[in-house]
């Protein structure tokens, strides 16, 4: 009883401000929209291809043929446009991801079986531009292959019976090549995609839905921010000596620190059931396919960050220090952890590093549920892993508590 | 005399706090150093370079050749049909650092290696995988089962499977076009003349293909040799203003400490003016977040081989950052009345509008992420700093960063006003 009053009482002294509750509720939803957005392709654009301008200076029949091709491509969205200069604007602005020039005489040298390079300016450090680049390498080559095809079946007909003019000869090469695109557009061999996401996610629906990463990714990191106000209630509670005189009555040092604990638990946990709530109404995700899953997440991760919660508030001896030990793990464990950016892109080791970090369990488990569509079994393992910390955080918090004046 | 008297008292007391100096420094070296190990590299290699993770690929070659199939060369023995070319391909030293690649005897198996996350990827190569490459009429369908939570590689290995296919689909596709084109001539090619078209068209495409895309980056910007410096550049950038933004607020915090103590209520009592207190506290708080953001600066230079760019640009912005961050540390201070609210006001204060500010730095290198991310930014100082700090690394000119200077400097007066009369009122 006398945990439950002291939980009380500490949540109650950290919901006395309305700002804890902007602080602890609108801020991770603020930036897991924010995320959200921006990791989807941002600027709200119903096409989410790579915007592209494109210059032809070479307004052949092939340099018109590349652009049929890149027309159909799924990677990026031609802008084709005369004014270079304005282009070059639009890409300083980001406005578009990349700029392709095709040179003059840039047909001519295709058809001649030695091709022109297209000419394209982007970031070569990004994604983007690597996307860009590679997609235009396929489509050229493409391209290069047809018209290839389309001399070759010229230099046939011409070896059975010549052409009467030059310009039977061209028509001649550019009906082969019409053929040949066609052709190329319908190969014998093709590539289907599928992923193995099941569906009970809602199969397709979440791998498009960017939210599925930034929804778990800002509950976990705003579930450490969070833990500024509740270790501060500790740290005071000392500094004033409160503590002092809560020793002096028959309460013990054990039932303290599980009253500081309960309030944070109880305080993370509700945070994630809000936000989990927003994310499955307004976000499209189907937390809910397994409640039990996600309920076990959940209560894994609340019990972990309580934990840590209740190490820096019996570490720090100052308000200030309560945020540096906060900041610094918020950071760390959440870059560290796969909030930010999934952890795919990070080298091998570092992924098996990353797994230092709560975050990165939190990140698994949620990750099990929203995108590959499995039930609580895969929530076993990540569930696990953050009730070790739990009880890692926690053992440590009552060691350095026992030393604690009196 | 006595502002400076005040301004050396506070700044001493602020570089002896092992606290204020593991928060200035401390913490925006650790969290630069931690990614800097974790995207690779080692210190002072000048073409340390982003690189993607490898992926695992699991392959199950159905394919069962074509008895048209002939294989000619050193690997002809090992190569008996188009799937072989693939897998080997695939598995050669080239896309080694790219893809490791392992074997499954049928589909189920691969599909199960990936549902299991033993793999990222199931390639699965059908049965009719030759027969769709040479004989005319037959078509096929190669699978890639990947796990949904990947979202690069998928699109790597596609690309690459893709390039093989069109490689390797080509000579029966330029074969098609050529026979077509013949019979609208009234033509009728033999079988042998097919066959002498086929070699020549496998003639043209054998061997790498050639590279048909030339690309660069566009002009003003900043030759990205070393990619792993500029994405730290980013990090250790956003981390540098996110943290002299806390130390504008932490070292603005003693106007309020020496309030609670009483220490300023006794320096009143002395000649010393209101003014003159504040300026000293002012010029201390300044002169701080200016040396903190040097000493990072100059660290990520030495340690990390990050290129701010030109040193006009830099001063500039370590200027207009020093302003606005005492500025919006005195503003905040002035917000509160006692050193209970301190954690509050700086988690949501500081922390998000940091957060917001310094977005690019979680953004860069994500297509459309990076241009929505810094439009937002700039509804906080923050991002003023930060997008001050970029022109300049970008190697945009002094023109570039000077209207985000102008920026910080206008957020700067509306604080410094807004903070001088709450204070004012309060001690007056």
């Amino acid at each position: 009883m006398k945990i439950i009053d002291l939980a009380l009482k500490d949540l109650s002294q950290i919901l006395r401000d309305w700002k804890a509750a902007v602080f602890l509720l609108v801020s991770p939803i603020i930036f897991t929209l924010f995320f959200g957005f921006v990791f989807s392709g941002g600027g709200g654009e119903s096409d989410p291809r790579l915007p592209v301008g494109l210059v032809d200076r070479d307004q052949t029949s092939l340099s018109a043929a590349l652009l049929d091709l890149l027309d159909d491509s799924t990677v990026i969205r031609v802008e084709a446009g005369d004014d270079l200069a304005a282009l070059e604007r639009k890409l300083a602005k980001e406005d578009l991801a990349a700029l392709v020039v095709i040179p003059a005489g840039y047909g001519a040298a295709m058809q001649d079986g030695a091709p022109l390079t297209l000419d394209v300016t982007a970031d070569p450090a990004s994604n983007a531009g690597m996307s860009v680049q590679n997609e235009l390498q396929g489509t050229a080559q493409r391209l290069s292959n047809a018209s290839r095809a389309a001399q070759l079946s010229v230099e046939v007909l011409e070896e059975q019976q010549p052409f009467a003019s030059s310009a039977a000869r061209e028509q001649a090469f550019a009906q082969a090549l019409e053929d040949a695109i066609a052709t190329w557009q319908k190969p014998p061999v093709t590539l289907s995609m599928r992923s193995s996401a099941l569906p009970a996610a809602e199969g397709e629906a979440q791998l498009t839905n960017s939210y599925a990463h930034s929804s778990p990714g800002m509950m976990a990191q705003f579930a450490i921010a969070g833990l500024i106000g509740a270790a501060e209630v500790i740290v005071r509670e000392r500094k004033t000596r409160a503590l002092q005189r809560l020793l002096t009555t028959s309460i013990s040092r054990a039932s303290i620190l599980a009253g500081h604990y309960l309030s944070m638990f109880i305080m993370i946990f509700a945070q994630f059931a809000l936000l989990i709530a927003f994310g499955q109404v307004f976000l499209g995700l189907n937390y809910a396919h397994d409640w039990l899953a996600t309920l076990m997440m959940a209560l894994s991760m609340a019990a972990a960050a309580a934990g840590m919660g209740l190490l820096i508030g019996v570490m720090a001896k100052t308000e200030e220090q309560v945020i540096m030990f906060t900041l610094i793990p918020m950071f760390i464990l959440s870059g560290l952890g796969g909030a930010w950016v999934p952890l795919e892109v990070m080298p091998e080791t570092v992924q098996k590093v990353a797994h230092v970090s709560p975050v990165a369990w939190m990140m698994d488990g949620f990750q099990n549920i929203l995108v590959r569509g499995l039930d609580w079994r895969a929530a076993l393992l990540p569930a696990g892993a953050l009730m070790a910390f739990a009880l890692g955080f926690t053992l440590l918090s009552i060691l350095r508590f026992r030393t604690v004046s009196e | 005399m006595k502002l400076l008297a005040i301004t050396l008292k506070d700044m001493t007391r602020s570089f002896r706090s092992v606290f204020a100096l593991a928060f200035m420094f401390g913490v925006p070296l650790l969290v630069t150093g931690m990614f800097y190990l974790m995207f690779g590299g080692s210190v002072g290699s000048e073409g340390a370079a982003f690189t993607l993770p490898r992926t695992r690929v699991v392959v199950a070659d159905l394919d069962e050749g074509s008895p048209y199939f002939q294989m000619d060369g050193d690997n002809a023995e090992d190569l008996q049909d188009m799937g072989d070319i693939l897998t080997h391909m695939l598995s050669g030293p080239q896309l080694a650092e790219l893809i490791e690649v392992t074997f499954a005897s049928d589909a189920l198996s691969a599909r199960a290696a990936v549902d299991r996350q033993e793999a990222g990827i199931a390639l699965v190569i059908p049965a009719n995988f030759t027969r769709a490459m040479i004989e005319p009429q037959a078509v096929a369908e190669v699978e890639l089962y990947h796990d949904p939570t990947l979202t690069l590689s998928p699109g790597i290995v596609r690309t690459l499977v893709e390039r093989a296919i069109d490689s390797a689909a080509g000579p029966k596709l330029g074969l098609g076009v050529i026979v077509k084109q013949m019979e609208a001539a009234g033509l009728s090619p033999d079988a042998a003349q097919q066959q002498s078209l086929a070699m020549r068209l496998i003639g043209d495409t054998s061997g790498a293909p050639a590279e048909l895309v030339t690309l660069r980056a566009s002009e003003g910007e900043a030759p990205t040799a070393d990619p792993l410096a500029a994405m730290l550049g980013l990090i250790m950038g956003g981390m540098t203003v996110f943290y002299a933004f806390y130390t504008g607020a932490t070292s603005a915090q003693t106007i309020m400490t020496e309030q609670e103590h009483g220490t300023l209520q006794r320096l009143f009592t002395t000649p010393v003016t209101i003014p003159t207190v504040l300026g000293g506290k002012y010029l201390a708080t300044g002169l701080t977040v200016l040396v903190q953001m040097i000493v990072l600066l100059v660290c990520g230079r030495l340690i990390f081989n990050i290129r701010w760019g030109a040193l006009p640009e830099v001063a500039l912005t370590i200027l207009g950052t020093a302003l606005v961050a005492t500025s919006m540390g005195i503003f905040l201070i002035s917000l509160l009345k006692t050193d209970k609210q301190v954690g509050m006001v700086f988690g949501v204060g500081l922390t998000i509008t940091g957060m917001v500010g310094i977005f690019s730095a979680f953004t860069g290198g994500a297509p459309g992420a990076s241009s929505v991310a810094d439009r937002f930014a700039l509804f906080v100082p923050q991002g003023w700093s930060m997008a001050a700090l970029r022109a300049g690394m970008d190697g945009n000119g002094l023109v570039a960063v000077l209207p985000f200077f102008l920026g910080m400097l206008a957020w700067s007066v509306v604080f410094f006003f807004i903070g001088v009369r709450r204070f004012s009122k309060r001690f007056a």
